[in-house]
């Protein structure tokens, strides 16, 4: 089974997670026995996309980059997916996960009416502080893990929330309060299918 | 976590974290010292709020954060977003509401 992963890899916020997804995610991915497709850096571009939607039989998509109600970006905030402007069945039959600010207010559902299974993003802008970035990188990464692992989406958010409360212990009890403060805003801004079915069906899986 | 990278010491216990009845900032360390009749953040008005957090952030000796899609925000920068109340500016406050929540927590509890 192959999974798409289209990350941005141009800016202070985008280098630290597409390094931290390339160490710590991927090889995890592969482990499970899933063979990674890499749009990455400058190949994070829609007219790449595009080409490897058409090719591979995709099942997961995920990705790191910038977004908005309507636009998951790549490279240079080139437009992936932007509501009116991709194909439907660029999108039929599988899940998708993105690492971005903003992409589940209209993008998520707009994916989810086209025959996506399931959507998981954020609905607000993701905060991240970079001195301690693998704590929040890691927290969005449990979704990509849990996945892999063979659960379904109503899984995936219950472990997904579980690694978030976890971390935000740590954080807090490390006294490191505006951290911990920011992860659970993250946390509480995760949207997924269980949150509400206009993110798609909770029992989708891989 | 293994990119941990040790921040300036800070000062929560002189930070404002709720207003009193004729709107003065009380810190946290009068809150829970002294128990005065209060506004809680929680109950103060978005604009109040914006106010407060604003000042909170002033007085951190650093402060930078990161959203996806805006790159890194500094001192100068999250003061006005928050003061005018932007999409970021209000994630921000989110943020300062639900730390303040955590201080009272640990402070009560004689953990800070």
């Amino acid at each position: 089974m192959k999974i798409l992963a289209i990350d941005s890899n141009y800016d202070k916020i985008t280098q630290g997670s597409c390094e931290y997804r390339n160490r710590h995610v991927y090889p995890y991915l592969e482990s499970k026995g899933f063979e990674i497709v890499r749009c990455q850096d400058q190949s994070a571009r829609r007219f790449y996309v595009k080409s490897k939607l058409s090719q591979e039989d995709i099942a997961y998509i995920t990705g790191v980059g910038h977004g908005t109600d309507t636009v998951y970006m790549g490279e240079d905030s080139d437009p992936i997916f932007d509501i009116g402007e991709y194909h439907p069945k660029e999108l039929n039959n599988k899940i998708v996960h993105f690492f971005a600010c903003q992409t589940a207010t209209e993008l998520g559902p707009d994916f989810v009416k086209h025959g996506c299974l399931a959507f998981f993003g954020y609905d607000v802008e993701h905060i991240v502080y970079m001195h301690v970035s693998d704590a929040f990188f890691d927290c969005d990464s449990e979704i990509d893990r849990a996945f892999a692992d063979g659960l379904t989406a109503e899984q995936v958010y219950l472990r997904a929330i579980k690694y978030y409360n976890r971390k935000i212990s740590e954080l807090k009890n490390g006294g490191h309060y505006k951290e911990a403060a920011a992860l659970e805003h993250n946390r509480e801004h995760l949207c997924a299918p269980s949150v509400n079915p206009k993110w798609g069906n909770k029992n989708a899986r891989l | 976590m293994t990119n941990y990278v040790p921040m300036p010491y800070e000062d929560h216990w002189s930070s404002p974290v709720a207003m009193d009845l004729v709107g003065q900032w009380l810190s946290l360390r009068e809150v829970v010292e002294k128990e005065p009749e209060q506004v809680p953040f929680t109950d103060l008005s978005l604009e109040i709020k914006s106010e407060l957090v604003a000042e909170r952030i002033r007085l951190r000796p650093q402060f930078e954060i990161s959203a996806i899609g805006k790159e890194i925000i500094d001192k100068k920068r999250a003061i006005k977003e928050v003061k005018r109340r932007t999409s970021l500016g209000c994630t921000l406050i989110d943020i300062e509401q639900r730390m303040i929540r955590m201080l009272l927590e640990s402070a009560r509890e004689g953990k800070l």
